[in-house]
């Protein structure tokens, strides 16, 4: 395409209105020819002007939902509120903030920590409790590394995990989780189902079946390489009787 | 730095939802508006205007401050991709052009009556200015060009179809578009910047 042929189309491109036969020519020839991108941007400035002219039209709340909850797992998690202090990567939590992949939060001594995944869960860290935050397929999950941690999962959407001892997958209102050594760590699940996949173990248990009717209380414990399970007595705080985070 | 800029930054360095629905608030409206303009079809401008915010969500980096504001962009954006959109259908439909029906002819288009303030319109002070502004550069330009720049920008013709529409030869079509940007991008003047 020469250049008085492109010069004539200019018009057209900075519209998006022209055809397919043309329009490879023309960018190719647009991309080499600084007159005609020169030209270009100034006929592109008029037609990015007609946008203003348009009265704005609020879309309906549905959609703004729909696009919400389909980018929630994606969203960073929100370290949203602490009480008695709470570490970000070995620095003094400074208030709400996003989190990246890979951070380690850590609540204070006496205190509790929340971290809020968008769409998935809430994850009260508390009295020193210390996890990294992670990736696993599309979701974030949460590898409890030390101490204990009490999870609001958002109804219908799974949430995971991680302990020394195995992974714990949940789909249900809310459970608790603590590691008290490499060897040992305890889960507890209010209401729903839980998977627990680890070394020589791979378990789903339902709250109201499996012999615990509710409260489903688990001792995971290493021998040999091998995590085991036991039956345990329920002893989580409930989030009803716990200090109230500061905002 | 203001909020945009700053929850640009936060949703570019660290995912925050917060910040991307902030941006969705400010900006959706124009998005909707045009993908509705152009579309005429409140399920596929919902999508469109959907696609447009989930890839922005995905790659906010392809948005360059230095060529432009924001807002431009997105509406650009929608408008591109609402025209591809409506191009498809066309082809599936294998219709050439749609003729505007009785609600939506090009006089309910026009800019002055776009749609009637409802509950669901927002206009802001500096965004009625612009309005008002574009619609007095408008007035401006001869009546044959303003009517070729509705057409192509609001209904995203192809130049066969303006040809088509304005039962003008193709030449005719393209000096109309090309006098009428040229023009408007000349009353806008020295705010041109402001604009982008």
């Amino acid at each position: 395409m020469n250049h008085a042929q492109a010069d004539s189309l200019l018009g057209l491109l900075a519209l998006d209105a022209v055809e397919a036969p043309d329009l490879a020519p023309l960018q190719a020839h647009v991309r080499g020819c600084a007159r005609c991108r020169a030209a270009l941007d100034r006929l592109r400035a008029g037609a990015g002007a007609l946008a203003h002219g348009l009265r704005p039209l609020v879309p309906p709340p549905a959609l703004r939902a729909r696009l919400l909850a389909s980018l929630a797992p994606l969203a960073a998690p929100r370290l949203t509120r602490s009480s008695q202090g709470g570490l970000v990567d070995a620095a003094p939590m400074a208030g709400p903030m996003a989190l990246a992949e890979g951070s380690l939060v850590q609540a204070g001594p006496k205190g509790r920590l929340e971290v809020q995944f968008p769409g998935q869960a809430v994850a009260v860290l508390m009295d020193g409790a210390r996890a990294r935050l992670q990736r696993w397929r599309n979701q974030w999950q949460l590898r409890l590394e030390a101490g204990q941690a009490m999870i609001h999962v958002h109804p219908g959407q799974p949430f995971r995990t991680w302990t020394p001892l195995a992974t714990v997958q949940v789909k249900g209102t809310w459970y608790f989780a603590r590691v008290d050594s490499q060897d040992q760590a305890y889960v507890c699940l209010c209401e729903g189902w839980i998977g627990l996949q680890g070394p020589g173990l791979k378990r789903e248990l339902r709250a109201g079946l499996d012999a615990w009717p509710e409260h489903l209380a688990v001792t995971l414990t290493r021998r040999a390489g091998r995590t085991r399970l036991r039956p345990a007595s329920p002893e989580h705080p409930h989030p009803a009787t716990g200090p109230v985070l500061d905002a | 730095m203001d909020w945009e800029a700053s929850a640009l930054d936060r949703l570019t360095q660290a995912k925050d939802l917060d910040a991307f629905a902030a941006l969705y608030d400010a900006h959706s409206p124009l998005v909707y508006r045009i993908c509705s303009l152009v579309l005429r079809d409140e399920q596929e401008a919902q999508d469109v205007c959907q696609e447009i915010f989930t890839k922005f969500w995905e790659k906010p980096g392809a948005f360059d401050a230095g060529r432009g504001s924001l807002k431009t962009y997105l509406g650009i954006q929608a408008r591109s991709r609402a025209i591809d959109r409506l191009r498809s259908r066309r082809r599936r439909e294998k219709r050439v052009a749609l003729a505007p029906a009785a609600d939506q002819s090009l006089e309910s288009m026009a800019l002055r009556n776009a749609h009637p303030s409802g509950p669901n319109a927002l206009d802001s002070a500096q965004q009625r200015q612009r309005r008002e502004k574009v619609l007095g550069l408008l007035d401006q330009l001869p009546a044959v060009q303003a009517e070729a720049l509705r057409l192509a920008f609001y209904e995203g013709l192809s130049h066969s179809e303006l040809a088509e529409r304005l039962a003008q030869p193709l030449g005719t079509v393209k000096t109309r578009l090309r006098r009428g940007l040229g023009r408007l991008s000349t009353l806008m003047g020295p705010d041109r910047e402001e604009w982008l």
